[in-house]
């Protein structure tokens, strides 16, 4: 078979590829081999893998030193593969978890049954007391809890200070205090408190261990635990447990609210200013020191007995002076009591009194009863009792005496036989009233005044009127009566017994009257 | 204010105490050293324009009856290890302490203090041993609690370390 031209082409162009060949493998020699040794590594999956897995590891070490982008990237894949994982075999977490939830639920019941305790301690100390049924009518009024009002109202405690603590750093994230309350060196004492949490945890069997409280005489140090940060409060007095499930609250809202600040927390506490109000929220409790509950009550009390009491004793001296007033005046003679009232600012008296009897008004200031608040409603009538019936006799003489009126004719001082008839009456009741008047241990003095008429010289009417006077004393000295029992006395024209110059008021200032005053008990 | 939790590490007697009493004026005594192992001053320093208050934690020193309690290195921002330059032994030490260090919080700033410069004539402690460390990485200062000198440039040193340190301060994303 003859070659045909298309056969000898490929001859040609065969011998030229195997040269072309020889050549490549004289100038390029090793690296041929290299490089297909370095497509097949390329090609070939499985050798890539393998050679993968040698340096994954080590890249992956480099990428986490220079950024957190791998972690990003990975984070979904991560949790979709967890996912998958506890889907398909539940029983791979459950044993992961089981040495660490069995410590954490010791620790939650722990702590569970230690709230418990103090809560019975504290309601067994509680339930009988005063306190306790005020809480309870406040609960019951409000609709709020017992255990809440009693945490609002027992004041015997108070949170100075609350410092949110990150666990790992020691450093104070947050911190708030009561007005002039707290820890000056907050950052030391959170630092020392979480080396105190280490060096328990070092030197104790079990190293999830929590420092839960510290106390000292007057105060106690309350922590609370979570995972990233713990909530440290400073508190005088004895504070009730509720508080700690106070603490415990916002702690976890804390977490809850401010979870990527405290996983990224690197010294900046800034990220948590938002952090303060729950911190706030526990800064309860009223009072620095105990409190003792009956030092007010007690107080006011006393107050208020001590007042009562005065009250009584004014009550009371007020009703006797009352009663002593008023059986003073129904012992008081010429005096019938027939009712007498007393309200609170009034007093009043009705009866009968007689003209001469004590003025019942004048009376009440001697038993310190306001003549003012006294309405008085006495008829008159005139008692039997002697004293007054020789009251009236003696007033009576008195009173015929002072109205007689011995006349003289003008310009004269001589007595008119017509004047004898008045003489003989006056000496009638001027015996009658010194009678009287001796029994009654009394006194008389009788002032015989002389008058002149309008008419004549002052000067002359003054000394006619003495002379008057005088003609009528020694008239009544002949009929045997005292000179030291009367006093003659010359008015002139000064005091007449009638003004105007008629006849007969004329006539009746040429006179001598006379004015009778009383000595009482001088002679006693 | 950013606060920095930073330790002090090393051997008893190569005067960590007093370089931090060079530093702070503190509260504490120094009785809770051998107490509960710890003692906590703090100060604040200014690097470039940001204020940050350094809490020092005081770890009492390690011999060959108790090591650092390594606990309290959690949450730390860095550490000195301290040696005295009077004192080879107290660099092994530093070093098995720095070795620990690393297992406890990992790669976090440190920086190599070797105390006692004032007594530099009795250094035991050789210039090529501390070039060696220097060349692995180590950050080194000379320093004299006695005089003072280089205290403050350690803490200033190992706080901007610190600050350089700390990944750009991206708040965490929430997915």
């Amino acid at each position: 078979m003859g070659a045909t031209p298309a056969d000898v082409r490929s001859e040609e162009y065969g011998r030229s590829r195997d040269e072309l060949a020889e050549l490549r493998a004289l100038l390029l020699g090793q690296q041929i081999v290299e490089l297909q040794a370095l497509q097949k590594r390329l090609d070939d999956p499985a050798l890539r893998s393998e050679e993968l897995s040698q340096v994954l590891a080590q890249a992956v070490a480099i990428s986490i030193k220079r950024d957190r982008g791998l972690q990003r990237s990975l984070f979904p894949v991560v949790t979709e593969a967890l996912k998958i994982a506890i889907a398909k075999n539940p029983a791979l977490l459950a044993t992961a978890l089981a040495p660490i939830i069995g410590d954490a639920v010791r620790k939650a019941v722990a702590n569970a049954f230690r709230n418990v305790t103090e809560s019975i301690d504290f309601v067994l100390e509680r339930s009988l007391s005063w306190e306790s049924v005020k809480w309870r009518i406040e609960a019951l009024r409000t609709g709020r809890s017992f255990g809440e009002i009693a945490l609002l109202r027992s004041l015997r405690y108070k949170v100075q200070q609350v410092i949110l603590i990150h666990s790992e750093t020691g450093s104070v994230l947050q911190q708030a205090n009561a007005p002039g309350a707290g820890i000056k060196q907050a950052e030391l004492a959170s630092s020392m408190l979480t080396a105190l949490q280490d060096y328990i945890r070092d030197i104790s069997e079990r190293p999830s261990q929590d420092l839960q409280e510290i106390k000292m005489d007057d105060s106690v140090y309350w922590v609370h635990h979570g995972p990233q940060a713990l909530l440290l409060g400073q508190i005088s007095g004895t504070p009730p447990p509720e508080l700690r499930n106070v603490f415990a609250r916002e702690n976890e809202l804390i977490h809850r609210e401010f979870a990527a600040a405290l996983a990224a927390f690197n010294g900046d506490a800034s990220l948590l200013d938002g952090a303060r109000p729950h911190l706030q929220n526990c800064l309860l409790g009223q009072t620095d020191q105990p409190r003792k509950p009956s030092r007010w009550w007690v107080a006011a009390l006393a107050a208020l007995l001590l007042g009562l009491a005065a009250v009584g004793v004014l009550v009371y001296q007020r009703n006797s002076r009352w009663n002593r007033y008023l059986a003073r005046l129904r012992n008081e003679p010429g005096m019938v009591v027939t009712g007498g009232e007393k309200s609170w600012r009034q007093y009043s008296v009705s009866g009968l009194r007689d003209p001469f009897a004590v003025d019942p008004s004048k009376l009440a200031a001697d038993f310190g009863i306001a003549a003012d608040k006294l309405h008085l409603h006495f008829e008159p009538y005139e008692s039997l009792d002697p004293r007054f019936v020789l009251e009236r006799e003696l007033a009576s003489a008195r009173q015929r005496l002072e109205e007689q009126m011995i006349s003289f004719p003008v310009n004269s001082s001589v007595l008119t036989p017509d004047q004898g008839i008045r003489l003989d009456e006056i000496e009638r009741d001027l015996l009658k009233l010194e009678q009287v008047a001796g029994t009654m241990g009394r006194q008389i003095h009788v002032d015989l005044l002389g008058r002149a008429d309008q008419t004549g010289a002052d000067g002359k009417n003054a000394a006619l009127s003495k002379e008057r006077a005088e003609r009528v004393r020694d008239a009544l000295r002949e009929r045997g009566f005292g000179a030291e029992m009367m006093t003659a006395t010359g008015l002139g024209s000064s005091e007449p017994l009638r003004h105007g110059s008629a006849a007969y008021q004329l006539e009746v200032n040429r006179s001598v009257t006379l004015k009778v005053q009383e000595n009482q008990g001088d002679t006693q | 204010m950013i606060q920095k939790k930073i330790c002090m590490l090393g051997s008893f007697g190569v005067g960590k105490t007093s370089l931090v009493a060079r530093f702070v004026q503190g509260i504490f005594s120094s009785k809770y050293l051998s107490t509960v192992g710890v003692k906590i001053d703090k100060k604040s320093i200014k690097v470039g324009d940001e204020e940050v208050l350094l809490l020092l934690w005081d770890l009492a020193g390690e011999d060959s009856r108790s090591q650092v309690q390594t606990s309290y290195l959690r949450g730390a921002a860095g550490y000195f290890l301290i040696a005295d330059g009077t004192w080879a032994e107290s660099l092994v030490t530093a070093k098995s302490v720095h070795k620990r260090a690393l297992e406890t919080v990992g790669e976090i700033p440190f920086m190599l203090v070797v105390n006692k410069s004032d007594l530099w004539n009795k250094w035991e402690v050789t210039a090529p041993v501390l070039e060696q460390l220097e060349t692995e990485g180590w950050k080194i200062q000379v320093t004299s609690a006695k005089t003072g000198d280089g205290v403050e440039k350690m803490f200033m040193r190992l706080t901007e370390e610190v600050l350089r340190a700390e990944p750009m301060n991206e708040p965490a994303e929430e997915p």
